[in-house]
């Protein structure tokens, strides 16, 4: 059935970063074709697809609810959520379970990359493209093998507390 | 955050603040300002900051305030004089408060600082007696009487005694109990909780009628305690009285025991007093902290001895934090869930039915179903709170319509989930009065009716199967149901010449707005009528029914689930999606081939109920779904095309709109569930009031049929009179 | 049942209103004993239990005790004493005063709510 896996310990046995290089820890994934990173403090577990049940009235990127261990799980298509079209739905496709204080929430990717400690000098800023939405979510960039990766901010991703969600949203 | 923990910032602003304030007015003083004021001010900064402290268990700052705060008192009471060396000694004390707090504050545990400097102040004054430890509390002394060592081993073969000793406690009130605020009624219903009492009030000596002085307490009674645990102490007897003891002449003694017959040699023992002997208790000098003897009553003539009663276990309560509870309430939710998943996988694994594993998963079950109640139980109150609550609100009502009104309870100890009984008060207050405004009569027109004057009210409580039934019945004159009809159809509510039967003129009376009194009684409000009631019966997912009897009186009776965690749901399947709807809702389900569906106009389709016609509504497109039919990715079974004959209609009542009807795919089975609320994540998501999950561990969601109504735009406040076949043509 | 609490210090006002609320025990609260009259005046309904300290500043809890058994309108209610003291005398004064019991800090919250209970005869 269900897999998950749960990142923290892990990361643990990793060591800790040397507090003499400024670094920090990125998961990286790939989601509507592109590469993304967010911090690995905030990645509570990573769990394979299930169907969610959908919830009425809900804007498009949100797909609706998983059953985490007992208790639902807001799911967000994170691909759409950026602008890009909607994820297919796939089997390989992962949640990427998120917290951010209390906050938890589930975001549909296709699949998880690696993760990475990229200094503070290795990360750029975002230059300013229009007014695209996914230049919002990102705070920062960087260049992993000639692939760029931007990092996203959690916060910024997960919408507002309290939104209506008839209808639809940005 | 932990409201303690919110205090406890407040605490350590707070010392802050007093400590300027105890170091402006110590510099004050030093200036040579020494006014009451001033000094009361420093007093009361160290005062405050040790009565915090203790608060917090901080000992080390409530140890150093104490003997600072002593130092002060002398000052205060003007047993020392501020001069230059003692404020300095005050100035320096403050500084190490002001460091004691913040080592306090980040939780350090430090060292008491010397108070040598303190103490040397206090040698030249008269002040000795430092006030006994802050920590004790006034109760009296517990006196743990050891008995053992003065029982012969030979006792060990006793036959047990298994009386409970009976008590007599004797009061008498002296003239300024009541002034004090003290009553005695008060005092006997407190000490019921210590068992079962038979109060007696002796009437000798009392003055004539005429003689009698109000405010003096002429009375004395006599008061037969039958404990309900058997090692009930005086002094626990005594505790109840504690504020009242300088008060009253209170004695207390054991009834004279039954003779046991010794098996063994007797062997005579003293009776047992207590160690301090020496304090009796002098009627002539009411002390604060006196203690009457515990010897065996022997002046009054005794009563039959008790007779000896079957000894009930002793009752030991522990104060827990709610959120614990609800923490375990959840986690046995989320273990019910697991184990349905288990059994559906161990189904789908293609177990046999009678194999071990499947034997043991169902063992496994009722465990669960059983744990699953007694978690449930330790959030389950008895009602008899809430029913004393409404002893006030009945004579408050009674007084204010000028009616004779008695409050019958019966089954208080029924036990409800915490929450529910809170949320009852509002409604059976709102019932309550509703019975005593306009069921009950006047006394006259009751007299004249050929009954008591007095109109009695009964609150019941039973529990029935998984449910708790509440009733809530007068003996008034029951609904005037002309009187009813008629405002139904002066405002709208049901077409002229209506034939309704009568129960459904009662139930006219939940309709929202709905009130039959011309004049607003300031009592009952305007239009706070049954449709309010209703709705807070509903969000407990409950149900409530009136029948009402003309000339008789009025029951109305409410039917609660035991806990608010689980729902009894009816699972039903549309477009591909299982969703929950609560029973509660549900008036009548029926399949599609048997109903009678018409098209109004365009766009609306109505099925028929009973004479009515109702709108019609599909669930999957009522929710916002997208009619075209999902298939799953991993190509399970599970959404096959519906087939038509399980279409199902489900006629579904919500508070804001009249009835409707929901077509789903199929009704799937009848289950309880266990409830999931949609965090904040969420947002307010319309048409849903909560998720759970099923069985085969997907999120499921419950139905909120007045979201349905809402979002489907259905404006219908009144059931639609049925169309007569012309007019259905357009 | 509704209760009015009075003391200068805000940490035990909070603690006072947190354990009573946790009961259902409806709060009111006042910093002195000035304050304590001019909300008892202002209220509604006359409570079924005042809850004071003795030491406040402009009027102490003597003071604000010896006024409300004056006042006819306020006979009857049953007043606690809320002290960190244990002293005798100051108890016999507070009788004096006319108060119907004490209760000393620190408090445990349920002999507080016990005793609010018994004095008034309510839940």
């Amino acid at each position: 059935m269900n897999q998950t896996a749960t990142i923290a310990p892990s990361v643990a046995a990793a060591g800790p970063v040397d507090p003499l290089e400024d670094r920090s820890e990125l998961l990286t994934f790939r989601c509507g074709g592109q590469r993304y990173a967010v911090d690995i403090m905030s990645v509570r577990e990573i769990r394979s697809w299930s169907q969610p049940t959908p919830l009425p009235h809900a804007p498009p990127f949100m797909r609706g609810m998983v059953n985490l261990r007992g208790s639902v799980l807001p799911v967000m298509d994170l691909a759409h959520r950026l602008g890009s079209p909607p994820t297919d739905d796939d089997p390989r496709n992962v949640i990427i379970v998120i917290q951010d204080r209390a906050r938890v929430h589930g975001l549909l990717v296709e699949a998880v990359s690696d993760i990475v400690n990229p200094r503070m000098d290795q990360l750029q800023d975002v230059p300013q493209v229009g007014d695209g939405d996914d230049n919002a979510m990102a705070d920062r960039l960087f260049v992993v093998d000639d692939v760029m990766i931007q990092v996203l901010l959690i916060a910024r991703i997960l919408p507002p507390i309290g939104t209506q969600f008839a209808g639809t949203m940005t | 955050m932990d409201p303690m923990d919110a205090i406890r910032v407040t605490f350590f602003e707070e010392c802050a603040e007093l400590l300027e304030s105890l170091e402006a007015g110590l510099l004050a003083l030093h200036a040579g300002t020494q006014d009451a004021d001033t000094v009361d001010a420093v007093f009361r900064a160290v005062h405050s900051i040790k009565g915090g402290a203790g608060a917090f268990g901080l000992k080390p700052l409530v140890a150093f305030s104490h003997e600072f705060e002593t130092a002060l008192d002398a000052l205060r009471s003007g047993r020392l004089a501020p001069d230059a060396a003692a404020v300095s000694v005050f100035l320096r004390a403050g500084d190490q408060l002001g460091d004691l707090i913040e080592a306090c504050r980040n939780g350090d545990t430090p060292t008491v600082p010397d108070t040598a400097d303190l103490m040397g102040l206090l040698a030249g004054t008269d002040d000795t007696a430092v006030s006994s430890d802050p920590a004790v509390d006034f109760a009296p002394v517990m006196l743990d009487l050891d008995v053992a060592p003065l029982f012969d081993d030979a006792f060990t073969d006793m036959p047990e005694a298994t009386d409970n000793r009976t008590w007599i406690v004797t009061f008498e009130p002296l003239p300024d109990l009541l002034i004090s605020g003290n009553e005695p009624l008060f005092l006997f219903r407190a000490l019921e909780v210590l068992g079962r009492i038979e109060v007696e009030a002796l009437l000798e000596g009392l003055p004539p009628l005429g003689n009698m002085d109000p405010q003096v307490l002429g009375l004395r009674w006599m008061i037969r305690l039958i404990p309900s645990a058997p090692d009930l102490t005086e002094t626990e007897i005594e505790a109840i009285f504690e504020f009242a003891l300088d008060l009253c002449v209170l004695d207390i003694c054991l009834a004279p025991a039954p003779t046991i017959a010794l098996t063994s040699a007797p062997v005579t023992h003293q009776s047992v007093t207590p160690p301090m002997e020496g304090l009796r208790q002098q009627p002539d000098e009411p002390g604060l902290d006196s203690l009457p003897d515990t010897e065996p009553c022997s002046p009054r003539p005794p009563d039959a001895p008790a007779t000896p009663l079957p000894k009930p276990p002793p009752m030991t309560t522990i104060r827990v934090d709610l959120e614990r509870v609800d923490r375990l309430v959840n986690l046995v939710g989320e273990l019910v869930i697991s184990q349905s998943m288990l059994a559906q996988g161990m189904i789908r694994a293609g177990l046999d039915q009678h194999s071990e594993a499947v034997t043991n998963l169902d063992d496994l079950q009722q465990l669960t179903r059983d744990m699953q109640d007694s978690v449930m139980s330790i959030r389950a109150q008895p009602v008899k709170s809430l029913f004393q609550r409404m002893t006030r609100i009945v004579r408050e009502a009674a007084q204010s319509t000028g009616k004779d009104v008695r409050l019958e309870t019966d089954g208080e100890g029924t036990e409800i989930d915490k929450t529910v009984v809170e949320r009852l008060g509002d409604p059976l207050t709102h019932m309550i009065r509703n019975a005593i405004d306009h069921g009950l009569e006047d006394p006259k027109a009751r007299t004249a009716a050929g009954k008591q004057p007095t109109g009695v009210v009964r609150l019941s409580a039973r529990q029935q199967s998984d449910r708790v039934v509440i009733e809530v019945s007068d003996d008034g004159r029951g609904v005037d149901r002309d009187r009813v009809l008629e405002r139904a159809i002066a405002r709208g509510l049901v077409p002229a010449g209506k034939i309704l039967d009568a129960g459904e003129i009662d139930r006219l009376l939940f309709l929202p707005g709905f009130s039959t009194s011309e004049t607003v009684s300031s009592l009952s409000g305007r239009g706070v009528g049954m449709d309010v009631v209703q709705r807070a019966i509903r969000d407990l997912n409950g149900t409530i029914a009136i029948t009402s009897t003309e000339g008789l009186g009025c029951v109305i009776s409410i039917s609660l689930p035991l806990t608010l965690a689980i729902l009894d749901g009816m699972i039903v399947r549309s477009n591909c999606q299982r969703m929950v709807i609560p029973l509660s809702a549900i008036i009548e389900t029926q399949t599609i081939s048997a109903a009678r569906i018409e098209r109004l106009g365009s766009r609306q389709t109505v099925v028929q109920l009973h004479d009515h016609f109702v709108p019609m509504v599909d669930l999957a497109q009522g929710m916002g779904f997208p009619s075209a039919l999902r298939s799953r990715s991993d190509g399970s079974a599970d959404c096959d095309a519906a087939d038509d004959d399980d279409n199902a209609l489900l006629f579904v009542q919500s508070d804001d709109s009249g009835p409707f009807a929901i077509r789903v795919d199929a009704i799937e089975a009848q289950r309880q569930v266990v409830i999931k609320g949609l965090g904040e994540d969420f947002g307010h998501v319309p048409c849903v009031s909560a998720a759970t999950i099923l069985g085969d561990g997907h999120v499921a969601l419950i139905v909120d049929p007045a979201g349905i109504a809402a979002t489907s735009g259905l404006q219908t406040k009144r059931p639609t009179p049925a169309l007569f076949p012309e007019s259905s043509l357009q | 049942m509704r209760v009015l609490a009075i003391d200068d210090s805000r940490t035990i006002r909070d603690m006072v209103r947190l354990t009573l609320e946790r009961e259902g025990i409806e709060t009111t609260l006042a910093e002195d004993g000035l304050h304590g009259i001019e909300v008892l005046d202002g209220l509604e309904k006359r409570p079924d239990a005042i809850l004071t300290d003795l030491n406040m500043p402009r009027l102490d809890g003597f003071g604000f005790i010896e006024r409300i058994r004056k006042q006819e309108k306020y006979s009857g209610i049953p007043i606690l004493v809320l002290t960190t003291e244990n002293a005798r005398e100051l108890k016999l004064r507070a009788r004096a005063a006319g108060a119907t019991g004490w209760i000393v800090k620190p408090f445990d919250p349920a002999r507080l709510v016990g005793a609010l209970r018994t004095v008034t005869g309510l839940t």
